[in-house]
């Protein structure tokens, strides 16, 4: 979050969330809130080199498989129809990244 | 504490490799990143061979790489994604061999972010415009144009965002010179975002988009934008475009679209094509699986054009566009050839393919043919339906190709790679070795190897021969000045000389005018055409016309030592007297009226070489007896006059001067070294003041017990130096920096240069009666890596604590294991399919094994003699099981007897992690720890990740459970057990009653065993959560520990807090200690922290140079070794850190990232100084230099020897 914000009217507030994607606000739903830690934490491993081996070792993929199947679960919400319902998350929440074992 | 952390080895894995002309030179070269690293190649077009320019740390993470070309230019510039928040341009400056930095424009945050600009790359084919993208939304469009003085300008950014888009892939579209357009791949994510059922995320709709960069108006517009494949992962360039001087276009424009099994062509108003990608026609082959395109490069020829593309599997596919104009008439494809999986393609047009593996080593081939006339089945979208697109929500019937060995396509290099380490131990267990060697475990899949790394560079023999007495030394020399190669050896015996030349064979000559009953001193080819010879009564002076004059020695003196250069000769007599010789125009071998007495026995002596364009060098080196080194003047205006002097702390045994480059002390001129070998193995480099004559920055450096000998030799046609000790080392200039290496190679006695035709650059060498040719192929390595081939990704290894034999576990998710593949294949036998038993037969070390859906593993157990470098016993798993863990435990209860105890799981899933059942194998060792025998299977409950043995019995991290075991007769028996653990263990480390416990997600704990109550209990844990990777016990309460994100960090107990839990009986006292944050009652104290930028996988605290500190040595994913060297004192904190201060202003990151910003990465960087940054201290200009070391209030040359000191003498590299 940039300091913008902090010195800035109520009325632009609407304007910097849409400028920067995955600000939180105070009605942010849970369900908002991990889809961002989910879009976060994926962009941040395709960014990175060695964790994009890292998994696709640990699962046996190759790395062009890895960043794929990353950038395809991005689109997703976490949540799903477990929003509807009740508030626990981990139902249908995309299964990211494996506790692999060594490797 | 603090840290020195020096990298041995930079990663060698390859993320990305572009292909362009980067020097401007008509040859085009590589640029790849290691992820941290740039690295420029150059692919020799005549040998075939690759070999590194440069090679520079950027201190940043490197996310893409595009090549491009301003229209009408001749050269390349690189610009460079990163996570810098920045935009680079880098352009290869060949004059200093550097990169530079044209352009640096910032548009963002620092860090791999969402929505900063950084992930994608894609340059106008026209070199226009260039336009970088995130994961997510942003894309900014820079214009790339040059000024009236021809240089390169960049304009301010225009956005082309798209609100909640993920974007899977830019491109440049070729349209000729019509306005620059990009495709992109975007998913828009708004639907599904409001959608709880997640139907909109099934529906959700994959589009390609065109921007269009109107140049006129200066702004970005989203020209057209349509619905493509759901599983397009990849973008291709298609040419297009109509050439000035002609009207035809070169194709047809528009985009080839990657999908899961399908290859689309598409572009703006024109009818779409498909093609299926075939698929291997293996009995075994898991047709439910897609096939997705990972790597791929188009390459242009005069009219015509190509594309290879790469799948999962490593199938080179050739995918062709027929078409008339504009109009595409069908796109093709057929099967190529299968090389290893790449994370870059790039096609030379000298007619090579280099393809950067996605890990283990890169290859260089040579294309044989372009695949266009064989009877491979092609498969083209005309033979489908509307061009296979008559429903494109459903796939086209399976294409099938028959794999087979390389036929377009020959190796021409190797590029070796250690990516990716997994695990790895430090040892010195090969015979006839002071220092320990790496035994890493390296690769994925079936191109998996154990590899030895030994410190040194590798040696490569062409001749070898037995001689019939033992020499003492040797010598090859021209016969005139011309010569391009050497004609005679000269062998010198105790009581002779014996000569051989050189021709077709290497056979024995009496008639050179050499004295073959007396051994030799000196050999030199000496003036234009004449050969001298020393020998102890005097000096033979062979004249061309075979004319000999000599000089005798006087009487009852003897000649003792002798150096010799083209126009120089001094040689020391009996008495300590020097006599000085020099060649005069005429080709006449003239005495110095004076003889000069040096008071002590002469031991060693040598001149340099005669500088070009001069009469004589004007400086000698005299070693004498009495532990002295003198530089005597050769001046006609001083003759012999001595001009300084160095005690010694030995006698010398050998001294060289030799002129060598040297950029850390000056750019300019090489510099003239003294090198001083003693008798007791320590080698004086000093650096002679070219007007002073004073000898100044003196470094030593051990090389071995015997005493010294120097040779000076040409390696590469740069001067270098032989040291030869009980070890050989070489002494040369790589990539204008010096080297000193050791050579893996038998020891020498003596050693000289050797030069004939088919070994231009090579050495000879005398190994007691054996004479040996040898070449050294890899200058600049500082490993030599010999492998031992695995079949699976190996997971651990670990030693026997009597026997030399390692016991390794490897294993492959989605992978058939053998018996599994055996019986399935019986099955299909039986069921009466034809098996193509050909396609069965391939190697697998290039094909790789059958793919398996998820839960399926290929695993086994090995046991592998290091010293010999080979596998001993091979024992694969069945039922579907996997090994992750192993410990040799020696059981108290079986009277200590060792046995090896094997963690396995089957039908595990990595994620979210389960198993049907998790198991201990018992093992028991026979023939001497050659083989194994099963003693008996416990089941558990998960999958055990971790085992060590502990006080007699086994502790095991199963799941969150860590447990002890004892032996039982039929199983393993839980004897206690702690639950506490967060997510799952994945480490083990002990000492006395203490467990260290690596939780993969909660960082490392510390738990203690309370035998009398058998409890057991966590006592102390971290603050911070941290995805532990690998750690090491650095003492009793501090553990290394590295973690996922490549971060290295110390952490420590209070040992006041160790101590009071050891004095606790029962451990009552811990239990019912308050718990702190919700964890442990104690909590540990980070002392050191570092981002090293490769994810750490192991870390050893080792000694690695005989009698050495200890220091700690860890390996990384992408192939980095490095070691963290603990500061002795005070004074070096303080130094080495505020050089480090001054080096990160000087130092700018070729990707524009803040050193400080990116070492702190996650956690501000805490007592560890950066010596990769310090060390480009010697490629600083000497005024930079200079000011750095004033300001330190030290000389350069203290500075640099500090360094260098820091690295030798806790290293050895």
């Amino acid at each position: 979050m940039s300091s913008e914000l902090r010195y800035t009217a109520n009325t632009q507030l609407e304007h910097l969330h849409a400028r920067y994607t995955g600000t939180g606000h105070a009605d942010l739903t849970k369900h908002e809130w991990l889809t961002h830690q989910h879009r976060d934490t994926l962009s941040s491993i395709v960014g990175h080199p060695t964790l994009t081996s890292y998994l696709a070792i640990a699962d046996g993929e190759s790395v062009g498989r890895v960043k794929f199947e990353m950038a395809e679960v991005s689109v997703m919400f976490v949540g799903g129809s477990a929003r509807a319902s009740d508030d626990t998350v981990t139902e249908n929440a995309p299964t990211l990244w494996a506790a692999p074992s060594k490797g | 504490m603090h840290l020195y952390n020096l990298t041995l080895q930079p990663p060698t894995a390859i993320t990305q490799a572009i292909v362009g002309n980067f020097s401007g030179a008509r040859q085009q070269e590589i640029i790849a990143s290691h992820g941290t690293r740039l690295e420029l190649l150059r692919p020799d077009p005549q040998t075939g061979k690759i070999s590194t320019v440069i090679s520079t740390d950027v201190f940043g993470s490197i996310r893409s790489l595009a090549a491009f070309r301003l229209t009408g230019g001749t050269k390349d510039y690189a610009i460079v994604g990163s996570d810098s928040g920045r935009i680079v341009i880098l352009d290869y400056d060949p004059k200093t061999t550097s990169f530079t930095k044209l352009h640096q424009e910032t548009f963002g945050k620092s860090g791999a972010r969402r929505i900063v600009p950084g992930q994608f790359l894609a340059v106008d084919p026209k070199g226009r415009s260039v336009m970088i993208s995130a994961m997510e939304k942003a894309k900014l469009v820079y214009i790339l144009n040059r000024d009236a003085a021809a240089n390169l300008t960049i304009s301010s950014p225009l956005e082309a965002h798209k609100n909640s888009a993920i974007i899977h892939h830019i491109i440049g579209l070729d349209v000729g010179f019509e306005n620059p357009t990009f495709a992109a791949l975007e998913v828009d994510y708004t639907e599904s975002d409001q959608d709880h059922t997640g139907q909109a995320y099934e529906n959700a709709e994959k589009l390609l988009t065109y921007y269009e960069l109107d140049l006129g108006l200066n702004h970005v517009v989203r020209k057209w934008s349509e619905p493509t494949d759901r599983r397009a992962n990849l973008l291709l360039q298609v040419p297009g475009g109509q050439l000035a001087s002609s009207e035809r276009f070169d194709g047809p424009s528009g985009v080839l679209v990657c999908c899961e099994d399908h290859i689309i062509y598409r572009h703006m108003d024109a009818p779409q094509h498909r093609i299926p990608i075939p698929r291997r026609k293996h009995p075994l082959h898991d047709r439910g699986r897609g096939m997705l395109i990972v790597a791929a490069v188009m390459h242009k020829m005069k009219g015509a054009f190509f594309f290879l593309v790469q799948n999962e599997d490593g199938d080179l596919f050739k995918v062709t566009i027929d078409h008339e104009e504009e109009e595409v008439k069908a796109l093709r494809i057929k099967y190529f050839d299968t090389v290893p999986v790449a994370s870059s393609l790039c096609i030379l047009k000298s007619g090579f393919l280099f393809v950067a593996s996605e890990f283990s080593n890169h290859y260089l081939y040579q294309f044989q043919k372009l695949g266009d006339d064989d009877d491979e089945p092609e498969f083209s979208s005309t033979s489908y339906p509307s061009f296979g697109m008559s429903d494109p929500s459903q796939p086209l019937p399976h294409a099938f190709f028959r794999p087979r060995p390389l036929e377009n396509l020959a190796v021409a290099d190797e590029m070796e790679s250690l990516a990716p380490i997994i695990d790895s131990k430090v040892l010195n267990i090969l015979p006839n070795s002071d220092t320990p060697q790496i035994f890493a475990a390296c690769g994925q899949g079936t191109r998996s190897s154990l590899r030895i790394l030994r410190h040194g560079l590798e040696v490569e023999e062409s001749v070898s021969s037995d001689l019939p007495g033992i020499p003492n030394a040797v010598w090859t020399t021209k016969r005139t000045e011309d010569d391009p190669y050497d004609s005679y050896i000269i062998l010198s015996f105790v009581n002779g000389t014996l000569v051989l030349s050189i021709g077709e064979t290497i056979e024995e000559v009496q008639d050179t005018g050499f004295l073959s009953s007396a051994p030799t001193l000196a050999v030199q080819q000496i003036g234009a055409d004449a050969l001298l010879q020393v020998h102890p009564g005097g000096i033979r002076h062979v004249l061309a016309n075979g004319h000999v004059t000599e000089w005798r020695s006087p009487a009852n003196k003897s000649i003792v030592a002798a150096t010799t250069n083209k126009r120089q000769v001094v040689v020391a007599l009996s008495s300590a007297e020097l006599v000085y010789f020099e060649l005069d125009l005429e080709g006449q071998l003239n005495e110095y009226q004076d003889r000069k007495a040096m008071g002590s026995t002469v031991l060693a002596l040598s001149v340099g070489e005669v500088p070009e364009g001069r009469q004589r060098t004007p400086y000698l080196a005299v070693g004498c007896e009495d532990q002295t080194v003198r530089v005597i003047s050769l001046d006609p205006e001083n003759t012999l006059e001595t001009i300084s002097l160095q005690a010694l702390t030995a006698p010398p045994s050998s001294i060289c001067i030799a002129e060598m480059m040297d950029f850390s002390i000056t750019k300019v001129e090489p510099v003239m070294f003294v090198n001083i070998g003693l008798q007791n193995g320590v080698l004086l480099r000093t650096v002679l003041d070219p007007t002073s004559g004073q000898l100044v920055d003196t470094r030593t450096r051990f090389l071995g017990t015997r005493p010294i000998k120097l040779i000076r030799v040409q390696i590469q046609r740069q001067p270098a130096i032989l040291a030869l000790s009980s070890r050989s080392w070489l002494n040369y200039t790589h990539q204008n920096l010096m080297h000193f290496t050791p050579l893996i190679f038998e020891n020498f006695d003596y050693a000289w240069g050797f030069s004939a035709e088919l070994s231009p650059e090579g050495l000879i060498g005398i190994a007691g009666s054996t004479l040996r040719i040898f070449q050294i192929p890899k200058l600049g390595t500082k490993l030599k890596q010999d492998s031992i081939p695995l079949s699976f990704t190996p997971r651990k290894f670990i030693t026997h604590p009597s026997n030399n034999y390692f016991y390794l576990i490897e294993g492959d998710h989605r992978v058939l294991g053998d018996d599994a593949a055996a019986k399935k294949l019986a099955e299909l036998r039986n069921q009466g399919k034809d098996i193509d038993d050909e396609v069965l037969a391939l190697p697998e070390e290039v094909f790789g094994k059958p793919r398996a859906p998820a839960g399926t593993w290929g695993s086994a157990i090995r046991i592998i003699d290091p010293v010999e470098g080979k596998t001993v016993a091979y024992f694969p798993l069945d039922g579907n099981e996997a090994a992750f863990s192993l410990a040799v435990v020696p059981f108290s209860a079986r009277n200590g007897e060792l046995h090896l105890v094997v963690g396995t799981a089957a039908d595990t899933h990595v994620s979210p992690r389960s198993c049907s059942s998790g198991f201990f194998r018992t093992y028991r060792f026979t023939e001497d720890g050659a083989g194994l025998e099963l003693v008996h299977k416990t089941e558990t409950d998960d999958v055990p990740l971790a085992l060590m043995a502990f006080q007699g019995r086994l502790a095991a991290g199963v799941g969150k459970a860590l447990r002890i075991y004892d032996i039982g007769k039929k199983k393993l028996l839980r004897k206690v057990e702690n639950k506490s653990f967060a997510t799952a263990i994945v480490t083990l480390h002990t000492q006395g009653s203490h467990i260290i416990v690596g939780d993969i997600q909660e960082s490392v704990s510390y738990a203690v065993y309370k035998p009398p109550e058998n409890r057991l209990l966590v006592f102390a844990d971290d603050t911070q959560p941290r995805w532990v990777s690998a750690v090491a016990m650095v003492d009793y309460n501090t553990v290394a520990i590295g973690d996922r994100f490549g971060n290295i960090l110390v952490n420590r107990l209070d040992p006041k807090v160790s101590e009071q839990v050891d004095d606790d009986p029962t451990g009552a006292g811990i239990l019912h200690e308050k718990s702190i944050l919700m964890g442990a009652p104690h909590k540990t104290q980070m002392i050191a922290h570092f981002h090293v930028g490769d994810l750490v996988t192991s870390i050893h605290k080792v000694a690695m140079v005989a009698g050495g500190r200890e220091i700690l040595l860890y390996t990384c994913l992408h192939g980095t070794v490095g070691i963290l060297v603990p500061f002795v004192s005070k004074e070096d904190v303080d130094f080495i850190s505020t050089l480090e201060q001054h080096m990160r202003q000087e130092n700018n990151s070729l990707v524009g990232r803040d050193h400080l910003a990116w070492r702190g990465y996650y956690t501000p960087v805490k007592a560890v100084v950066d010596g990769d940054l310090c060390e480009m201290f010697a490629r600083l200009p000497t005024t930079k230099q200079s000011s750095i070391a004033a300001e330190l209030d030290r000389t350069v040359g203290e500075v640099s020897k500090k360094l260098e000191q820091m690295r030798v003498t806790t290293s050895g590299f």
